[in-house]
């Protein structure tokens, strides 16, 4: 049963390309057809995002979640690319808040590849940088008072919903993964929500 | 079922169909998405090659029924050379075999159209995927060493618990995983992309293979080196090949070249095979006409293990190198990545037959100031270090920060001096405390440090240089909490018997202080010398 299922998906994919090959717009593989004139434009960007992370692995067995507040400015170019600087605040909750959590301050750089389809703007986007972290506790329960820098990344996806010609709403979902301790690193799954202003 | 079992179950059941699938959908939609139209995807080539292998001495008639479809591509492709250029057919022929090359006669399309004239994201996709499929592959069905049964299971594993380091030896992490990043890198760079948006690719690509190549957690070590080396490294294979193909050339001389440079770049070579840029007759690039200086060097050298003199006990060993010196910082455009680039290597026939290998690639830069007579200029380069011998071992991918300075002496000769502060993203040294599961034996970390480098030069010889490297390392794995303070300086000068040959002496000096808060302290120095002779080609 598996292997037919298989089979008929390999000629769906295939016969798919095939239809794709027989229409007119050969060689045009491309989000820039449907997109009306006059798109390409650049502006620099201010964004306000808040964020919840569900941790994963042996982080998670601790701290089981975190909820940030981040601001972004960047720049837009008009071919695909955006660049970014992204700072904010965040707190990592304990399962039973019996402990103080970790605060952190990210201190990220990105990018993002997106797709101009007018009103709706997909993109994918990948973040790196270092987080500032203040632990009062340990990953293991130990007290302590440590400031640790530590390498972080994301990668994910999201879409811009263009509200006006200066307002946008911004929603990102992305692995994270960073640095805290080798045998508990700080993984999870971040679901963000925003407001853009880009200034044109 | 053990759960090991069941993954070996998913892996042999399931990935490779998955993989066949992946394959197929790529190359369906690459081909028939229609990109590039079909007579330049498999333009069977064209007879003309064959005039100059003396096919005109074939007298048609005694050649049978056979060859009447040959005779007729003969003949089509001699008829627009007589509209063209005005001579017959038969005077090609005849110039052709009185000695005069015939590829004078054949005036390149103006307007040829590039493979790399448009970015082809599915064949990079499917180079990419199969960069990464050949040796899982060659892993899992073949050598079956154990780490490419992945699975579903595997994959949360390392998805839910990230980073860690890995134990793999010091040739594997400091040379295998760059040369598999360069792969990578050249799957965008062959089909389209330009340097920059190449960059990604050996990130990205090395990230998924962390992830889900392997059972082990992702490697963070080798993330930056496959990839920050893997780009290095591939800028250079791809620039040193476009340096080789000429695309003007015919006969033995171009298949020669075409297998050569793809030895050096294979994807490339995919990239010219399927476009048929391999053996059409088409203008050069830019990237073709390059300036280059090519350097081999031959001689012996003591490197003493342990200890602050030359006559201590040591190890002789016979070195042969190579330095390629690919443009010059101080006339290139400084906003072109990789407009310049030195790389240069050792092989030994003693400790490790790879001993030595350094490069520092250009990614832009600001000219500051000068005149006739003096230069400025500050820039942003890509480094990769490898040295390994029977004293120490310390390999690197670094970001170098670098102002050189140019000072004429007479109408010639300059002194050249370079101030660099360094970023190590992820060094490999040498350690006294540290054996890990897999064997590893040295520290791995980032660091600052500095690199300074004054030589007296005429531009093709350096007739006395002096350089400094120092660098920190911060060990992030390996002997816990660990520092090693690396220092490397070289003194070396070259007396030119001709403009092609020259003799050579160096004396260098490497010494480590590693402090140890859980052990004793180490410092240790190796001196090293070095006769030679070098050729510049």
């Amino acid at each position: 049963m598996k292997n037919t299922i298989l089979i008929i998906s390999l000629i769906l994919f295939s016969v798919s390309g095939q239809t794709f090959a027989e229409s007119p717009k050969i060689g045009t593989l491309s989000f820039k057809d449907s997109k009306p004139a006059g798109k390409d434009w650049s502006s620099l960007f201010l964004e306000v995002e808040y964020s919840y992370t569900r941790h994963l692995g042996e982080y998670e067995k601790v701290w089981g979640s975190s909820q940030s507040g981040t601001i972004a400015f960047g720049k837009k170019y008009s071919k695909h690319y955006m660049l970014y600087f992204k700072t904010g605040y965040s707190q990592t909750a304990e399962w039973e808040n019996t402990r103080d959590g970790n605060s952190m301050i990210p201190l990220l750089v990105g990018g993002k590849y997106y797709f101009d389809l007018g009103t709706f703007m997909p993109y994918f986007a990948f973040t790196n940088g270092f987080n500032v972290i203040s632990q009062k506790y340990d990953n293991f329960g130990n007290q302590t008072d440590d400031i640790l820098v530590k390498y972080a990344w994301q990668l994910g996806v999201g879409a811009y919903v263009h509200l006006s010609r200066n307002f946008a709403v911004n929603t990102t979902v992305s692995y994270n993964s960073s640095f805290y301790y080798i045998d508990a690193q700080m993984t999870g799954f971040n679901y963000a929500g925003g407001i853009a202003y880009f200034f044109r | 079922m053990k759960s090991y079992d069941k993954v070996k179950l998913i892996v042999h059941s399931n990935l490779p169909v998955s993989i066949l699938i992946f394959v197929f959908i790529i190359l369906s939609c690459e081909i028939s998405f229609g990109k590039v139209p079909d007579s330049d995807l498999f333009e069977i080539p064209a007879p003309v090659l064959k005039e100059d292998r003396g096919l005109s001495a074939i007298k048609f008639s005694d050649c049978g029924k056979s060859n009447l479809l040959h005779k007729q591509n003969f003949l089509s492709t001699a008829a627009p050379n007589k509209n063209s250029s005005g001579i017959s057919a038969k005077k090609i022929i005849l110039i052709d075999r009185s000695g005069i090359s015939s590829s004078k006669l054949y005036t390149p399309k103006p307007d040829f159209k590039y493979w790399e004239s448009e970015k082809r994201f599915g064949v990079a996709l499917l180079e990419l995927g199969f960069s990464q499929f050949f040796p899982w592959a060659l892993a899992d069905w073949v050598m079956k060493p154990g780490w490419s049964v992945v699975g579903s299971n595997v994959w949360w594993y390392n998805i839910s618990h990230g980073w860690d380091y890995d134990g793999d030896s010091f040739l594997t992490n400091n040379f295998t995983h760059p040369y598999h990043g360069n792969f990578y890198f050249n799957s965008a760079r062959s089909n389209g992309f330009n340097f920059w948006e190449s960059v990604p690719f050996p990130f990205v690509g090395s990230l998924f293979w962390e992830y889900f190549g392997e059972i082990y957690r992702p490697s963070f070590n080798d993330w930056i080196n496959t990839s920050v080396s893997g780009f290095n490294l591939g800028e250079m294979a791809y620039r040193v090949t476009n340096l080789i193909t000429d695309n003007t050339a015919r006969g033995s001389k171009r298949i020669w070249q075409e297998i050569f440079a793809g030895i050096l770049n294979p994807f490339r070579a995919f990239s010219r095979l399927i476009s048929g840029e391999a053996w059409k007759v088409h203008p050069n690039t830019a990237l073709y006409k390059q300036p280059v200086k090519i350097y081999v060097d031959g001689g012996m050298r003591r490197i003493v293990e342990r200890g602050s003199d030359i006559l201590d006990s040591a190890s002789v060993e016979g070195l042969l190198g190579m330095k390629i010196r690919y443009g010059d910082v101080l006339e290139s455009d400084l906003k072109t990545p990789f407009s310049c680039f030195t790389a240069w290597g050792h092989a030994s026939n003693g400790y490790s037959f790879l001993t030595e290998l350094h490069s520092l690639g250009h990614l832009t830069g600001w000219k500051l100031g000068g005149n006739r007579f003096h230069k400025e200029i500050f820039s942003i380069n890509v480094s990769y270090d490898f040295l390994i011998n029977p004293a120490f071992e310390f390999g690197a991918p670094s970001i170098t920060f670098n102002f050189t300075l140019k000072n004429m002496l007479d109408e010639n000769a300059y002194v050249r001096s370079d101030l660099g502060l360094v970023a190590v993203l992820m060094g490999s040294t040498s350690t006294e405390y540290f054996y890990g599961y897999d064997g590893r034996d040295y520290d791995l970390g980032p660091g600052p440090g500095i690199r300074i480098i004054s030589s007296v030069t005429n531009g093709n010889w350096d007739y006395i240089s002096l350089s400094y490297s120092g660098s920190m390392i911060i060990t992030m794995a390996g002997t816990p909490d660990s520092k090693h303070y690396l220092h490397h300086a070289i003194l070396e000068g070259q007396l030119p018997i001709n403009d092609y040959f020259a003799l050579g002496l160096s004396m260098e000096y490497y010494w480590r202080n590693s402090f140890y808060p859980h052990n004793v302290d180490v410092s240790r120095g190796s001196p090293i010398g070095r006769v030679f002779f070098i050729t510049r080609l």
